[in-house]
């Protein structure tokens, strides 16, 4: 279990930091951007979405850049780049890893 | 569901579940959606759920830890904020009403993605839940029950004579009770959170059934044992204000258990002084203190050779029903007064008085406490003529006498 709520991002905060490390979008556009990139293999839930949002922006990973009625446009930080790039690096080097196992050259 | 219900359209019902179980209140919620009637917009009204007709369906409901308070004064009105509700209608979620610390969501749509699908993030969102719980019961310990006796100066058995010693213990229950509850509440989201931190999500299934009849009937009896808590506090307060139990001295014929200041001087001239207050007597009854008697007198002892000794005479007296409680009820008293009189409080010294207790201080006017058995009285003096004043060692002597010789 980390120390602190974001040392390891679960699937949920990666893909939202890759929809946002992709562009600015709203919340709705995030969980399109997840659907299809994933091919609908991930679908976020609502409220797993708008927490995440809430926490990252509380964060500082992601800041709000447009309000337009209901709609709040994010965009992600520095903080929020670096968090997010160090998590494919790290998701890199588990499957190096695996490979050198070579158990799943298949996949 | 009875006949009679099929044909309201509407029906209020108290919840079978507290409003901290999200499980069980998802099941609750779900089962009366099958059978017809669906949770409306009003949701909850003075802990009763309002549902409305339609025709039964699978619909799912779920709880969503509330960020902020869903008071009806607090931000937003107490519902969740615009773009928590857009992004849930876009997926399929509909907001419905909140419930203690939680928003209530509801889909009829079973292809809608499941309200929460990672099951760290929903114990994220709980945090905030679990903290205002934990306030909650930290400020009705310090509030309820830290505070009171503070305030008093620790003087527990005082304050239960004084307010009556059924209220008190009811007061006491309640203030455990209320504690009890913000604990459990405390406890089961800590339970749920470490669940949910380890990567398994709610089941969204729970018999609620199990423990209904309790969780109907609990918040209806707190509220009818605080309503005659209540009730009971504000006669205490009223008798109080209006001093209704108070006698005139003068015309008091009951004998009492100690002297007043007819005794001090034996065959001087008694006379009252009349300024409109004092003068006064209160009898009192307790579990506790069977006999309680408040007593002030203002009157002047004229000797025959022309010298007079003015004053008021303050007396608490209490017949506990053991030696212990006597002594204690000194102890609290003295306690209470250095307190209270932190300037003026200084010890005086007393010659032997043949009991079981004795102790002199002056906390404003001179004061003496005496215990004798289960008995305990405390007696101000205040002599409020210059010309002639009897010393405390000569009056105390007097009193104790009198307070022996009534046990």
């Amino acid at each position: 279990m980390p120390k602190k709520a974001l040392e390891n991002l679960t699937e949920s905060m990666f893909y939202v930091l890759m929809a946002l490390n992709h562009a600015p979008m709203c919340g709705i556009e995030i969980a399109a951007f997840i659907e299809q990139r994933t091919e609908k293999a991930i679908r976020i839930g609502p409220a797993t979405l708008y927490t995440l949002l809430a926490k990252f922006e509380k964060e500082k990973y992601i800041r709000e850049i447009e309000v337009d009625g209901r709609r709040r446009t994010y965009q992600i930080t520095e903080k929020g780049t670096k968090a997010y790039s160090d998590e494919v690096a790290r998701l890199k080097r588990c499957i190096a890893d695996a490979e050198k196992e070579g158990e799943f050259d298949d996949v | 569901m009875c006949k009679q219900d099929k044909k309201k359209k509407r029906i209020y019902r108290l919840p079978p579940i507290p409003a901290y179980d999200i499980e069980g209140t998802e099941s609750w919620l779900e089962s009366m959606a099958k059978q017809g009637w669906f949770l409306s917009g009003s949701g909850f009204f003075a802990g009763v759920a309002i549902f409305e007709k339609g025709e039964p369906k699978a619909i799912r409901y779920r709880l969503d830890a509330a960020p902020k308070s869903t008071g009806v004064w607090s931000d937003g009105g107490g519902e969740p904020d615009e773009e928590a509700r857009a992004i849930s209608e876009a997926l399929g979620w509909k907001y419905v009403a909140s419930r203690g610390n939680f928003y209530i969501y509801s889909s009829d749509d079973p292809a809608a993605q499941e309200f929460n699908t990672d099951p760290q993030v929903q114990a994220l969102a709980l945090d905030l839940v679990r903290r205002r719980e934990r306030a909650s019961l930290v400020s009705t310990i310090i509030w309820a029950a830290i505070y009171p006796l503070c305030m008093a100066y620790g003087s527990v058995l005082m304050m239960m004579i004084a307010l009556g010693t059924g209220l008190f213990l009811l007061g006491a229950l309640l203030v455990t009770w209320a504690a009890c509850r913000s604990l459990v509440q405390v406890l089961h989201l800590h339970k749920l959170q470490k669940q949910m931190r380890s990567g398994e999500p709610l089941t969204h299934k729970k018999d609620w059934r199990k423990r209904a009849v309790w969780h109907k009937a609990e918040p209806f009896l707190f509220f009818v044992l605080a309503l005659a808590w209540g009730t009971g506090l504000f006669q205490v307060w009223s008798a109080n204000v209006t001093e209704e139990k108070q006698q005139d001295l003068k015309t008091y014929r009951q004998e009492l258990p100690f002297g007043t200041m007819e005794a001090l001087i034996p065959g001087a001239e008694f006379e009252w002084d009349d300024f409109g207050l004092g003068n006064t007597i209160e009898v009192n009854s307790d579990i506790l203190a069977p006999e309680v008697i408040t007593l002030s007198q203002f009157g002047t002892l004229s000797l025959e050779d022309g010298a007079a000794i003015e004053g008021a005479l303050y007396v608490d007296y209490f017949e506990t029903l053991t030696p212990w409680m006597a002594k204690e009820l000194a102890r609290e008293y003295q306690v209470y007064d250095r307190h209270k009189n932190r300037r003026h409080y200084q010890t005086l010294q007393l010659p032997d008085l043949g009991v079981d207790y004795a102790a002199a201080y002056t906390a404003i006017f001179p004061t003496v406490i005496l215990t004798e058995d289960n008995r305990m009285i405390r007696i101000s003096f205040h002599q409020y003529s210059d010309r002639n004043t009897m010393p405390l060692e000569e009056w105390a002597v007097i009193l104790a006498e009198e307070f022996k010789a009534h046990g």
